[in-house]
């Protein structure tokens, strides 16, 4: 298994199963890398959008027109539609939360910018 | 005039969308430093993302236009495409022919006829491929900026060049990782859009029953467009496709439908960008399970469009055509907030259309025709620079395109005759390539050539009715490739047998009878051993879901 940081970027291995290994590199990139690849998940990508669309078409399932709750043959599309994504966009960020991309270290070792980081929640 | 008429909040969602997709495309070049990062995402990415990435590749608008289209035109006939026209090729992708994709450390397609064939049958797959894919994208472009036009009132040449410049932006900056990205993401965007709409005009319609009901009194479908077995004899055709059952099994699931999944350098991309041999080998077998669902959110909406709004299909008026069942649909269900959903989805899978095929042009114009041919042995800076100056080609060169594809009416015609000159003929080579050590480099280089000449004169003869007459233009491309594939199996083997064969130490890892198991089956994490990543499992699995579904729809 390759231990560079990059090549390993978007693997989705779990900190339970495979422990980090070291680079090589300092414990700051590590950290940047980790938390790098994490933010760019694409399953934080998905649910945050999905989120996003979910919220406009819940409020627009609840407060639009007459019009908006009944053109889908009487069922109001929008807000079924913005229930469902919200469930997805909550799962995908779950999901990518408890199982993240690279474990970012769970504490600070040696000299540090000398804030205190803490793991993700798992 | 089908004219949609998206709200206020609908284009916020679609500029949401845009604001994503870019910002994609600036994260990702972070993680570029080479020139295999650019082109295969430095082979990282994990089997569900290239998975669904290889299913969305395909999951470009013509395909939900035209699909739901066909679903319109042929009824339950259409789910062809999908249960023997994809899932079967894509398990053999997974099970037999990744292990010598990806174990041959190949970047691209062609480049495996390079290892197996030589120089002559590399330069002219090369070349043919990168036509073809540019030509294809131009059309994406095209029926994008159609699309936007006719449904929304944009012009089409402003269209045109803004989609090509969004596309521009993020492939040029993050390359693969970029364009499998927002293929995920296009996936998920496509599901809430058509599977809420499905649900909705299946509802209005009264329930399945409904739509078979009403399907039965049209004269154009009939009882026979609700199933898709029946009817397909090979003396009398009565199935709306007016093709037998040779024509859908060996031209569609056979020759064309092996020839596109397997071969196809847009869709084998994604899973040479998994991370190991075996998230490729799962790659294509991911894809066949969403692959067999979406018939019942592509086809079946084309069905109930049919059933329900008077006059489709019928006569010469532009906004009845088949390909507008969607649009329709849409536009009858759909209010403020899902109109801009549904947009978002028909515009992204345009997006992902045009991308895929740029980010398959680029890869083998510096991996195929640049770095064996031109500049070899330069430092990874140089090719990363190339393939970012390719892909500003080769989207110029897709603009171009698309202003050629505006002169012709049908779209689906010329792509599927695009596909089944350039695509088919490629199959059979690699077949005979892949399983028969015999093979040699001239007569992989005349079976591709002869090949691909059978296939346009088939294509010209009966465009000009001189001596085949087929029921229809889908049958006629199903037979055009049968020829091809006959003609250049013929080729490859009569010239092999009378040409010296390469020593068989030189093939080792090419050819499946000279390649050890243990080569085949390397696997690089322990825990793919898990039972349920078996890609055998998943593609018995796969297949026994799609022999269920043709035996319920029989």
């Amino acid at each position: 298994m390759s231990t560079d940081p990059k090549s390993r970027r978007f693997s989705l291995r779990s900190s339970r199963t495979e422990p980090m290994q070291p680079t090589g590199e300092s414990d700051e990139d590590e950290a940047e890398a980790a938390r790098a690849a994490n933010k760019f998940d694409i399953r934080r990508l998905i649910g945050g959008l999905f989120c996003l669309y979910s919220v406009i078409l819940i409020a627009l399932g609840i407060f639009g027109s007459h019009h908006i709750k009944n053109k889908a043959a009487g069922i109001n599309v929008d807000l079924w539609t913005g229930l469902g994504m919200l469930v997805v966009g909550v799962l995908m960020i779950v999901w990518a939360l408890t199982r993240p991309v690279m474990p970012e270290p769970p504490e600070t070792r040696g000299q540090g910018s000398g804030r205190i980081r803490r793991a993700p929640a798992t | 005039m089908l004219r949609l008429h998206p709200g206020t909040v609908d284009y916020i969602i679609i500029a949401i969308y845009f604001v994503v997709v870019l910002g994609i495309g600036f994260v990702a070049k972070l993680s570029i430093k080479t020139d295999l990062d650019f082109f295969l995402s430095g082979r990282s990415l994990p089997a569900w993302i290239t998975g669904l990435a290889f299913m969305a590749a395909n999951l470009g608008a013509l395909e939900i236009l035209g699909q739901s289209a066909n679903g319109a035109q042929y009824g339950v006939a259409a789910v062809h495409y999908y249960w023997i026209g994809a899932v079967p090729a894509m398990v053999f992708l997974g099970l037999v022919m990744m292990p010598f994709y990806y174990g041959a450390k190949v970047r691209s397609v062609p480049e495996y006829l390079r290892l197996r064939f030589g120089e002559a049958a590399h330069i002219f797959n090369a070349a043919t491929f990168a036509i073809a894919t540019v030509l294809i994208s131009g059309v994406n472009l095209f029926a994008l900026a159609l699309i936007i036009h006719l449904l929304l009132g944009w012009p089409v040449g402003g269209s045109i060049l803004a989609a090509a410049a969004i596309v521009l932006v993020y492939i040029t900056l993050g390359g693969l990782t970029s364009a499998i990205y927002n293929e995920v993401l296009q996936f998920f965007v496509i599901i809430a859009a058509l599977l809420p709409l499905t649900l909705v005009a299946l509802h209005a319609a009264g329930g399945w029953s409904g739509v078979e009901h009403r399907i039965k009194e049209l004269p154009a479908l009939g009882n026979a467009g609700l199933h898709a077995w029946k009817g397909l004899s090979t003396s009398h055709p009565t199935n709306p496709l007016k093709s037998s059952w040779i024509g859908v099994v060996f031209g569609l699931g056979f020759v064309v439908s092996f020839g596109y999944w397997t071969t196809n350098f847009a869709e084998v991309q994604r899973a040479l960008s998994a991370k190991n041999l075996s998230a490729a080998r799962r790659t294509p077998l991911i894809a066949a399970y969403p692959k067999a669902f979406f018939p019942f959110i592509i086809i079946l909406p084309g069905l109930i469009a049919v059933a329900t709004i008077h006059g489709l299909g019928v006569g010469k008026n532009l906004s009845l055509q088949y390909n507008t069942a969607i649009p329709h649909l849409i536009n009858q269900f759909f209010p403020e907030g899902m109109l801009g959903i549904a947009i978002v989805a028909l515009i992204a899978a345009f997006m992902a259309g045009v991308a895929a095929n740029v980010t398959a042009f680029n890869t083998v114009v510096t991996y195929d025709l640049i770095q064996p041919y031109l500049w070899k042995d330069r430092d990874p800076a140089f090719y990363l620079r190339w393939g970012r100056l390719v892909t500003v080609a080769g989207i110029l060169i897709s603009i171009a395109t698309a202003f050629i594809a505006k002169g012709y009416s049908n779209m689906m015609n010329y792509i599927q005759t695009l596909f089944s000159i350039f695509n088919v003929p490629l199959f059979t080579t690699f077949i005979v390539a892949m399983f028969w050590k015999r093979a040699t480099a001239m007569g992989g280089f005349l079976s591709l050539v002869a090949g691909t000449a059978t296939a346009y004169g088939v294509n010209r003869l009966a465009a000009y009715h001189v001596i085949f007459h087929f029921g229809s233009a889908l049958s006629a491309s199903f037979w055009q490739s049968i020829w091809a594939f006959i003609v250049g199996t013929v080729v490859l083997v009569v010239v092999s047998l009378v040409t010296k064969p390469r020593p068989e130490e030189e093939l080792r890892g090419l050819v499946w009878g000279l390649t050890r198991k243990e080569e085949r089956t390397v696997d690089e994490d322990p825990r793919d051993r898990l039972w349920w990543r078996s890609p055998v499992l998943l593609g018995a699995v796969v297949l026994v879901i799609v022999l269920v579904l043709n035996i319920l729809f029989i």
